[in-house]
């Protein structure tokens, strides 16, 4: 007796119906500061403002894994310009407090000297930081199983996180605040390039503060050194 | 292991300036102690016991004045990492200009790799804390 032969299952993905698969979800458009299609203020300041409202998906629009010219400058020039409004009103702030304290000795010349010091130091502060802290960072991401996208992806990422530094302009709260919401927007930033979980991404991010201080940093150098040649650069 | 090798490119040769150059600004920072950026150790100051990293910068300091024993003994691992890596930086751009193939790690490390590199971070702090004497 004939017959019918048994119809192999349909895979998974293929509609019965004979309807196309869904097509995979567009990628997200490309931060502004990273599209040169914007002249440069209006792209610094678009990207500010998408990194400030909407962190998350100014995060899922950051590139993965290539250079970091774009995203530096970025960081340096909000840091940059962060410090020297600080700077500033600090200045002032303590000029007037000085005023109502006459009795109490204060050198202004030497003030207003470590604070120019200090701001020629803030861009190559904020290159340590984003590459050697971001090597810190990514270090433990590896050892908690993840930074499959990169050595790259996370320094871009911590150098984008540095968006809220613009917010120390306002005076007393305006530095917590900044740091508060950088670390947020690093913690996710990282657990959307990485593909990792918040919980691993917020360990990785908080413990080298808590734990190794300022003095890590020779540590990291070092072994990024070894790492340099792109390990988990991912191409 | 999960590291594959992959052809070296361009953008290699950048990645090396770049943390070069990060390393040196970090350099540059630890040793002029610029004021207020790095100070003492808060982990120290608040705990009394040194951290994970206590001694690098004296290392640092012991190394580039040729006392490599004395960098051994304020933080091993540290100095070892720091020879290690200055070595790294020094080769890394010859080799990527030679086109030598790149260690690339695409996938997560194996629970045994990073486990082993748990515990020797925490054999040297380990050190650390009893050479200290909770000092």
């Amino acid at each position: 007796m004939d017959q019918e032969a048994p119809r192999p299952p349909e895979p998974p993905w293929q509609w019965s119906s004979g309807e196309p698969p869904p097509a995979p979800p567009p990628p997200a458009p490309l931060l502004p500061w990273e599209s040169s299609e914007q002249p440069l203020l209006p792209s610094l300041l678009s990207t500010v403002q998408l990194m400030l409202r909407d962190g998350g998906d100014a995060m899922q629009r950051v590139k993965r894994g290539v250079g970091f010219a774009r995203p530096l400058a970025y960081a340096v020039l909000l840091s940059w310009l962060g410090a020297a409004i600080s700077a500033a009103y600090q200045l002032f702030l303590n000029q007037s407090l000085w005023r109502l304290l006459p009795g109490l000795s204060h050198d202004t010349h030497t003030e207003v000297v470590a604070r120019g010091f200090a701001l020629l130091f803030t861009p190559v502060a904020v290159a340590a930081s984003a590459f050697v802290g971001g090597g810190i960072t990514h270090l433990l991401l590896v050892l908690l199983g993840g930074g499959r996208s990169g050595y790259r992806s996370t320094v871009r990422v911590a150098c984008y996180a540095n968006t809220p530094a613009v917010l120390s302009v306002i005076p007393l709260v305006g530095p917590l605040v900044a740091l508060v919401w950088g670390i947020y927007l690093e913690v996710r930033g990282l657990a959307i390039a990485h593909e990792m979980p918040i919980g691993s991404v917020l360990i990785a991010v908080i413990l080298p503060a808590v734990v190794c201080c300022g003095c890590g940093v020779w540590f990291v150098a070092s072994v990024l050194g070894l790492a340099i040649l792109g390990l988990g650069s991912g191409g | 292991m999960p590291i594959a090798f992959r052809p070296a490119t361009r953008s290699d040769l950048s990645t090396v300036a770049w943390l070069a150059a990060g390393a040196a600004a970090s350099v540059v920072l630890a040793l002029k102690g610029v004021p207020g950026l790095i100070g003492g150790c808060p982990f120290h100051r608040a705990l009394g016991l040194p951290c994970p990293t206590c001694g690098t910068t004296r290392a640092l300091e012991a190394l580039l004045a040729g006392r490599w024993l004395p960098a051994l003994a304020l933080n091993p691992l540290a100095a070892i990492a720091l020879v290690l890596g200055a070595i790294a930086l020094l080769i890394a751009p010859l080799w990527v200009l030679r086109g030598w193939p790149v260690p690339s790690a695409r996938e997560p490390w194996p629970r045994s790799i990073r486990l082993g590199l748990l515990a020797i971070v925490l054999a040297n702090w380990a050190y650390l804390v009893v050479r200290d004497g909770g000092r």
